[in-house]
């Protein structure tokens, strides 16, 4: 579903940012990326999403690329930065209107979803009101909201846990189960190891914009925990 | 500690990446535009007002009033920082957004509060000097330069500034504490500041019709505000008759207030940031209403709920289309005064059709959105990019909206000024199409404009609307429009009727027009794609 080949990326044409990285998600994966602070997770989510441009390689999505087809990627991907800053001007539900308004989602449809999730994360009574009004766990949900209203086939989260109450945490990762099941491939971020090392079936670490391990999170933790890895596997000169 | 936060402070709001959004390290042509642009700017503005103020200066000498400049320099300097007090002390002071950086430091209160302080007033301060650039050249050549009078007038600039700065920040924060308490509080703002400004526009301009420089016609006005207004008189006794005891009164009266502000405003400051003005979550009985619209009508919708919700924007780039209706309507009822503003200010012989293009051109250059509002995206365009829309798509969106902000308002005031000036029907065609191509090429030149000089890193939207070089590029890339349909009537207008001249300048704007969206469709994308946000 999500295939990286090679890919590079260099802020400044000198140091790069992720360099020569190759991964695979496939449909129904719930793929865990996890790294340092400034490792390159969320230079590769953004390349991804086509937020930022990259030198080297090739993203494809489906059968399309990120480059070639950044259109055609886009309808069917969907996704969630580290920190959600989204239009302060409009309501809750003027927002996730407008995102569905993009990815054309009919009446019928959006209404029955945008009423699911807004239960799901008890956010009914807020929808009416100002996006500037909520909390950072509003917004994040709001975020979270309107990335799952057109049901995308990849899903792309950069920390998606960071300003969620336990309960909205749980409830992410019931979704994240649910869309698993129907096939949707999804990669995200984070630095919350126990979730990689309970929630998904593969893993990714990387470390100076290399990835330095990859493949089945079982495999590669064996009989220790995701921590010791970690550790170990980063703190290797 | 003061100064490594004064420091720190400018350093966050004036260095030349902040305030223009380039690099110029890394952007040399970039910035080889910019400095042409701030020339061309500087000297329009030099030339325009310093050749009004000079000769209104010869003027003034010869009837021996010469220091009512002083007053005028007096009350310009004043209305400037009103306007910038009400803007900005808000953000300066009340709710400045690193609040939550700097309240948990081991840093007084007093200490953040004077810094803060002290960057507003560099910016009113710098504001006001090169504002006064032009008059003060006038008065110094008119009046004879001396020394005394020089260091004296500088004093007095010095101090103009502290009293409106006391009174108006006050009026800008009861006015966000009295929105703040309803639903759509940003537009009640943005209504609260348009009528003040309005009327501050108004005392401004009052022209007087019987006299050609407009500066003129301000004289009665300015004369009686100085005889109530007593520290107007001071500052004209201390520089004209360099009067020490005037510059003294001038000087302690100022001062004393604005002291006694900055000891008074310490709690104040602590207790508004803390509780913060923002609308309050209220939980909402009522059930959220979906609405589906297509793409396009849906990205307009969000410009407009921007616009609507950021009163320095909607204040800025709304003054054109308010003029434009007020003086649709005003025409109605006052046709002779203002027939003689138009003929004294544009010019004699011209017929009332061409006068009315040009003043209608020129309030709707006055609006330059596309210019600004991909810039106003800011920390929210990776929502933009991340969607399937495409960007040209996007820009389109953005002109859409600047043309219905700015065409149905022209158009009905070209209407009600037809009515008055009696202009026949294939007059108002002829001029309506000229105002339509005018809108619809000022509309695509200013999104060509924000693509190539976007400014995405900004603390707030005032940097993009009133300091970016987009907003600059925007405003002076509009009027060259005005230029080229001036220049075309200028050199046929003896060979070809004005229907036709007008014709031909509106075929010009439709032929660019048609350029500039081939324009956009070739560059959008792959300037989108550079663009970080």
């Amino acid at each position: 579903m999500l295939k990286i080949m090679n890919f590079s990326k260099s802020y400044d044409g000198k140091k790069k940012a992720c360099d020569n990285i190759n991964l695979e998600i496939e449909a129904g994966d719930i793929y865990g990326f996890i790294g340092h602070n400034g490792a390159g997770k969320t230079t590769l989510l953004k390349s991804i999403a086509g937020i930022i441009d990259f030198e080297d390689g090739v993203i494809q999505v489906g059968n399309y690329s990120i480059q070639k087809d950044p259109l055609e990627v886009k309808k069917i991907i969907a996704y969630i930065p580290d920190n959600p800053d989204i239009y302060q001007s409009l309501t809750g539900i003027q927002y996730l209107d407008f995102i569905a308004d993009v990815f054309e989602v009919d009446e019928n449809t959006r209404q029955i979803r945008i009423e699911k999730y807004a239960k799901m994360f008890e956010m009914e009574d807020v929808l009416s009101n100002p996006i500037s009004s909520y909390s950072h766990g509003m917004k994040q949900k709001t975020v979270i909201m309107s990335a799952l209203i057109h049901e995308p086939k990849v899903f792309l989260l950069d920390e998606p846990f960071v300003g969620l109450d336990p309960k909205a945490s749980h409830l992410l990762k019931e979704v994240f189960k649910e869309m698993c099941s129907k096939g949707t491939a999804i990669f995200f971020s984070t630095h919350v190891l126990e979730v990689v090392e309970k929630l998904c079936n593969k893993v990714a670490i990387i470390k100076q914009g290399k990835i330095v391990a990859s493949g089945n999170t079982d495999k590669i933790i064996k009989d220790q925990s995701l921590e010791e890895i970690f550790l170990e596997i980063t703190n290797e000169a | 500690m003061y100064l490594k936060l004064l420091k720190l402070f400018l350093k966050e709001n004036f260095s030349l990446k902040r305030l223009l959004g380039i690099n110029f390290k890394k952007s040399k042509g970039k910035a080889i535009a910019l400095s042409f642009a701030l020339l061309y700017a500087l000297g329009a503005y030099v030339g325009t007002f310093g050749y009004l103020f000079f000769e209104f200066g010869k003027t003034l000498v010869q009837i021996n009033m010469i220091e009512l400049l002083l007053m005028f320099a007096f009350v310009y300097a004043s209305g400037l920082v009103i306007l910038f007090t009400l803007f900005r002390s808000n953000g300066y002071l009340f709710h400045y957004k690193d609040y939550e950086i700097l309240s948990p430091l081991p840093i007084k209160p007093r200490t953040v509060l004077f810094a803060k302080l002290s960057v507003m007033m560099i910016m009113v301060y710098f504001s006001v000097f090169l504002f006064l650039l032009p008059l003060s050249f006038a008065y110094f050549y008119n009046a004879g330069f001396n020394v005394i009078s020089f260091l004296f007038y500088i004093i007095g600039i010095v101090v103009i500034p502290l009293i409106p700065t006391v009174i108006f920040s006050f009026i800008s924060l009861g006015i966000t504490r009295i929105t703040s308490r309803f639903r759509g509080s940003k537009i009640l703002t943005t209504v609260f500041l348009f009528v003040i400004f309005l009327g501050i526009m108004y005392l401004s301009f009052s022209f007087n019709p019987e006299v050609i420089n407009p500066f003129e016609g301000q004289q009665a006005f300015i004369e009686s505000f100085g005889k109530i207004y007593i520290l107007i008189q001071w500052f004209a006794e201390a520089v004209y008759q360099r009067n020490i005891v005037s510059l003294l009164l001038l000087v302690s009266v100022s001062a004393v207030p604005f002291f006694l502000f900055f000891i008074g405003i310490q709690k104040m400051v602590v207790v508004t940031n803390q509780k913060g003005l923002s609308v309050r979550t209220r939980r909402n009985a009522k059930p959220a209403k979906s609405v589906t619209r297509s793409t396009i009508s849906s990205l307009v919708q969000k410009e407009l709920n921007k616009y609507l919700n950021v009163p320095i924007y909607a204040l800025n780039t709304g003054l054109g289309p308010i003029m434009l209706l007020i003086m649709g309507v005003a025409s109605l009822f006052f046709k002779t005064e203002i027939e003689g503003i138009l003929l004294q200010t544009v010019g004699l012989n011209i017929p009332a059709e061409l006068l009315v293009v040009i003043v209608i051109s020129f309030l709707l250059s006055l609006l330059y959105t596309p210019a600004i509002s991909l810039s106003l995206e800011g920390k929210n365009f990776w929502i933009i990019k991340s969607l399937p829309v495409s960007p040209e798509k996007v820009m389109f969106s953005k002109m859409i909206f600047n043309i219905l902000l700015g065409l149905p308002v022209a158009l009905i005031s070209l209407g009600l000024l037809a009515f008055t000036f009696k202009i026949s029907f294939t007059g108002i065609l002829v001029v309506g199409f000229y105002i339509t191509s005018f809108s619809l090429v000022t509309s695509a030149l200013d999104s060509i404009i924000n693509l190539y000089f976007p400014k995405f890193d900004y603390m707030n939207e005032t940097e993009v609307v009133k300091q970016s070089l987009g907003a600059l590029l925007g405003i002076f890339g509009n009027f060259s429009f005005i230029l080229i349909g001036g220049a075309i009537v200028y050199l046929l207008f003896d060979v070809l009727s004005w229907q036709f001249l007008i014709l031909i300048a509106s075929g010009v704007n439709f032929l660019l027009f048609f350029v500039f969206i081939y324009v956009v469709q070739k560059i959008a994308s792959a300037l989108f794609r550079k663009m970080s946000a």
